[in-house]
């Protein structure tokens, strides 16, 4: 907020030079050519030096021979520099004030006259100005205490129209309070609304006194017989006078100080003028020799009238800006000491950063988070879903430090390959960072190679057929093209929307950009594969024979191939009433969509989610965000049954319920009560619980409407064998739908599966003859707070090892066959997640020694 | 009123700040470290934006080190303009964070530093976790904006007169 300098001290120091040269002139006029003088003194430099106040404070500040005279005992560096005495500094006000009321009666007497009189007052001043300098530090001597120019100065000069950079004091010394030089624009302000209050009573007796003083001067009748005593007397009076009209318009009127003080600057000022313009005309008309004409009275006395009112105008508006400003300066939180701070700063001053472009945003990593929580923790716009690397939510462009990342899993490489990133681009929920790198957020302004041919393009194919757009549905599409560069491809949609992040459809209920950010590939990604979408398309039927699908609308489509990808929807267990509004699952888009519009329409604030498994949590844990109170069914006695075992659902039951989830364990509900929109629903134990809206995550069953036909073999899904051909030839099926032959029925409805199916059955389809080998998943919750990774068989039989921790809400256990680890539960444990489930998918054989090392609790390898 | 701000004076090496509020007077050590263990680091350079207003970023921030400016659009042309400066010690974001509106002010950093930010995430994890830590943190901010408020309305009667 300091004045910037523009003119070169040295400049400075010459002008002022010049000014105490001149100030001598003065003074040797005075003793020599008296008559001439005085005219040039008090009828040229003294009116107009209020002008010079009014406008350009700072000039005068600068420029003033008394300044300058104050200043050379630190130029030269022989001042004593005292700070000057308290007491004295409470009353320099008052000496400045007295010296100038004695000085302007003393005109009247002596001065305007008396030519050697006014020279030894001005070398007088001169001298106690060079006595301040001598004796005290910066300009507290002098200019910024006794000087008695300081009030008026201050007073005309609170609103400069240009400011002038305060030469003198460098460096600045902090001599004064809310010092007229450092800062002109607001000294005046800051004065009036300082804390002690005697700064703002000085300048407003000042204010109220001014006009008196100036009227007593001009207008007052004085003769030479009066005597001295009694032309103070008077004089005293026309400035309580004027004071008193101050303390009327404060009371009656409630002026700020800062508008009446103001106002009484805009009187004085214009009555200064109004009798100074003449003096001003008569003195050059004498100096000259000449008569001017009269009206060049106003041509002084308007101008100046028109100029107070604008000045006026821009001083009340300062005072708003300025009351914001010391608020808001006022208002700052702090901590009570920075060593926290401090020793928080130590801790992590050799933890690698993370350059995000485009703006070069620098994140600090911490060990065992990965860059997905990072990046969430600090707000970028990043999507996820699986936070495993599977559900390809979350690439980033690695600029500069890929080297030095960990190697990519199975899942990852298996990502980035559907995603179609070869390099330079890496999942963030799988990266943990362990030196500095760069990324951007955008994978896509990384370039990527073309693909090679895995298998020859068979020419017969002209179409092939999807049906599904999920993510089994999209994969096999793209693959189809990656190896297909001919053929046509149609992705036949029931829903409304291209493929979407299904894992985090419970964002969806608490998230403010409805599906924005959930779709996964933008349009261009189909149109560059030219993929032929048909969303919000309906298959109605399947001729395997004359290979058509016909869709509701009365198309038909002929296909070479079909892909089967229809997935699987929620799974509803008979409850009694169902259907009522305020009934819902949560399978698709739409779904969360609609829930979270119900709850706005309904105003809802009780939810009962029934199930306890990875959706149900999910999305109770959703509903916590916007507010609502979540019960959560669960029809086993524990949470999560097909993740945890009881030990870690105990732990994982503490956290929910903390976070304000009601847990209730072996209920079902019976029914639904209410006749248009649900009020309450009965359990089975008859017991009643108050709710708005009931979300039913009992698991999933396939979807099979369109495919329940005599040509393919079914039973909880459509049958395939290993290469995910159906029994019919050119049908393939994968995802949910698929059931692999033998499998026992088994739906995994796990996206990893989906991707891996949708991949296989699009090569076999063109003429390959990959195999699809099951393996364990990871899986987790998508519960902020809740790290956990579940994989494998992690409940064991009778001859395995088991290897448990446990501490208070942290749980790690590893089920162990013939060396090898089967299954694992970390909950609260990320820092092994990676290297486990790699130890779990290779099925590496553990030596005795590793085997003795984990169940000694030296698990450092692991990390 | 405090007006120092207003004459912050290159030889003053120490520069009392008026009339700070302070966040977390009575915390312990240990309440401070667990707290900060759940924050994020952010290093900036002299020049970064911050915090872009309009921001829909719902975090508690820690200066640790560093001096910024709080920046307002002025006038027509929205030139930003400085309203006030602050450094290492200082808490920002308790709107936000507690009302998880976009950002008001923009702040940009006038020298190097660092920060740490306390997500709305992040706080609902320690909610859990250490829920008399964060009834400390939530009852704090609410007296910090209430003592704000009571602010506001004598400065509203100032600025009336």
């Amino acid at each position: 907020m300091q004045v910037k300098p523009v003119i070169p001290r040295l400049a400075w120091q010459i002008l002022r030079l010049i000014s105490i040269a001149a100030f001598g002139i003065v003074v040797w006029g005075l003793l020599h050519k008296p008559e001439f003088t005085l005219i040039i003194f008090w009828g040229i430099l003294v009116p107009t030096l209020p002008l010079v106040f009014w406008l350009l404070p700072g000039l005068w500040r600068n420029l003033c021979p008394l300044a300058a005279s104050n200043q050379i005992p630190r130029l030269l560096k022989f001042s004593l520099a005292r700070e000057l005495p308290i007491k004295v500094k409470r009353f320099a006000s008052v000496i400045g004030l007295l010296l100038l009321f004695t000085a302007i009666p003393l005109r009247k007497v002596y001065l305007n006259h008396e030519a050697d009189i006014l020279a030894f007052a001005l070398l007088g001043m001169i001298s106690f100005a060079f006595l301040g300098g001598l004796l005290f530090k910066g300009k507290s001597g002098w200019c910024g205490s006794f000087c008695p120019l300081l009030p008026v100065q201050r007073l005309y000069g609170q609103t400069p129209i240009a400011t002038v950079n305060n030469s003198h004091c460098s460096p600045c010394v902090g001599c004064t309070k809310n010092c007229f030089d450092f800062n002109p624009q607001v000294a005046y302000l800051a004065d009036l609304y300082d804390d002690d209050p005697i700064l703002a009573g000085d300048r407003k007796f000042f204010a109220g006194m001014m006009p008196g003083l100036l009227l007593a001067y001009f207008y007052m009748p004085y003769s030479a017989d009066m005597p001295v005593y009694q032309l103070y007397f008077q004089f005293g009076i026309y400035c309580i006078v004027g004071i008193g009209a101050y303390q009327v318009i404060e009371t009656l009127f409630k002026f700020s100080p800062q508008k009446n003080t103001a106002l009484f600057a805009l009187i004085s000022i214009n009555i200064f003028y109004w009798y100074a313009a003449p003096i001003i005309i008569n003195s050059s008309e004498q100096i000259a020799h000449l008569t001017l004409p009269s009206y060049l009275v106003w041509l002084i006395r308007i101008p100046v009238l028109i100029f107070s009112f604008f000045w006026f105008w821009k001083t009340l508006v300062k005072e708003k800006l300025f009351l914001s400003q010391a608020f808001v300066s006022s208002e700052q939180t702090k901590v009570a000491s920075m060593k926290h701070l401090t020793r928080h700063a130590a801790k992590q001053t050799d933890n690698p950063t993370i350059t995000v472009e485009p703006n070069s945003e620098k994140l600090v990593a911490k060990p065992n988070s990965t860059l997905l929580d990072l990046l969430e923790a600090n707000g970028h716009p990043i999507n996820s879903g699986c936070r495993m690397g599977a559900c390809g939510a979350d690439p980033v462009a690695i600029i500069d430090g890929e080297d030095s990342l960990p190697e990519k899993s199975g899942e990852e490489l298996a990502t980035l390959e559907r995603l179609g990133f070869k390099s330079g681009v890496r999942m963030a929920c799988c990266v943990k960072v362990a030196s500095n790198i760069t990324i951007n957020l955008d994978p896509d302004s990384v370039e990527q190679e073309e693909d090679e041919l895995l298998v020859e393009e068979d020419k017969s194919i002209q179409s092939v057929v999807i049906i599904g757009n999920g993510i089994a549905g999209v994969t096999a599409a793209d693959f189809i093209r990656r190896h297909h560069k001919n053929c046509q491809v149609h992705l036949i949609g029931n829903e409304k929307y291209p493929l979407y992040n299904r894992m985090a459809i419970s964002k969806l209920i608490y998230g403010r950009t409805a599906l924005q950010g959930l779709i996964l590939m933008p349009d261009e990604w189909y149109k560059k594969r030219e993929i032929q979408q048909w969303l919000n398309t309906r298959v109605q039927d399947i001729d395997a024979i004359k290979r058509i699908v016909y869709l509701a609308t009365g198309e038909t489509l002929n296909y070479d191939r079909l892909i089967i990808t229809t997935g699987s929807e929620a799974r509803i267990p008979a409850i009694g009433n169902w259907g009522v509004k305020g009934c819902f699952a949560l399978r698709t888009a739409e779904d969360g969509m609609s829930i979270r519009t119900f709850i706005q329409d309904y105003q809802c604030k009780r939810v009962i989610v029934a199930g306890g498994g990875l959706l149900g949590l999910e999305a109770a844990f959703a509903f916590t965000q916007v507010g609502m109170r979540v019960t959560v069914l669960e029809r086993s006695n524990q949470l999560l049954k097909r993740q945890l075992d009881q030990q870690s659902a105990n732990i994982l039951h503490t956290y929910l319920a903390a976070l304000g989830i009601t847990i209730i364990y072996q209920a079902e509900v019976e029914e639904v009560l209410g006749a248009n929109e649900i009020e309450a629903v009965r359990l089975k134990t008859g017991e009643k619980i108050l709710a708005n809206l009931l979300l039913v995550a009992a698991g999933i069953v396939t979807n099979q409407k369109i495919t329940k036909d005599k040509y393919l073999n079914a039973n909880k899904g459509i049958i395939v064998n290993h290469y995910l051909q159906t029994s019919q030839q050119h049908i393939y099926a994968a995802g949910d739908i698929a059931e692999l032959e033998n499998s026992g029925g088994q739906i995994k409805g796990l996206w990893p599966v989906a991707v891996e199916q949708g991949r296989i059955a699009a090569i076999n389809a063109l003429g390959g003859a990959q195999k699809y080998i099951d393996k364990p998943v990871a899986t987790g919750l998508k519960v902020v707070g809740v790290e956990l990774t579940s994989m494998g068989d992690f409940i064991g039989e009778e001859n395995d090892t088991c290897i448990v921790f446990k501490t208070k809400d942290k749980y790690r256990k590893l089920v162990i066959r013939d060396n090898i680890i089967i299954g694992c539960i970390l909950l609260g444990h990320a820092e092994f997640s990676g290297k486990i489930t790699q130890l779990i998918n290779q099925k590496t054989t553990l030596s005795a020694q590793e085997l003795q090392q984990l169940k000694s609790d030296d698990w450092q390898h692991l990390k | 009123m405090d007006t120092t701000n207003f004459f912050i004076y290159p030889s003053d090496s120490q520069h009392e700040d008026g009339e700070a509020i302070i966040f977390l007077e009575r915390a312990t050590d240990d309440d401070w470290q667990q707290l900060l263990d759940y924050t994020s680091t952010l290093r900036f350079a002299q020049g970064d934006m911050v915090i872009q207003q309009g921001d829909k970023d719902d975090s508690l921030a820690f200066v640790a080190s560093g001096e910024l400016e709080v920046l307002i659009p002025k006038g027509r042309s929205k030139k930003l303009e400085r309203l006030t400066t602050f450094s290492a010690g200082t808490v920002i974001g308790e709107q936000s964070f507690l009302d998880r509106k976009p950002r008001s002010t923009s702040i940009r950093a006038i020298s190097d530093g660092e920060l740490y930010r306390l997500s709305r995430d992040a706080f609902t994890v320690l909610s859990a976790k250490n829920p008399n830590l964060a009834m400390q943190v939530a009852m704090d901010l609410g007296r910090i904006l209430s003592i704000r408020l009571r602010k506001t309305t004598q400065f509203l009667s100032t600025a009336k007169r």
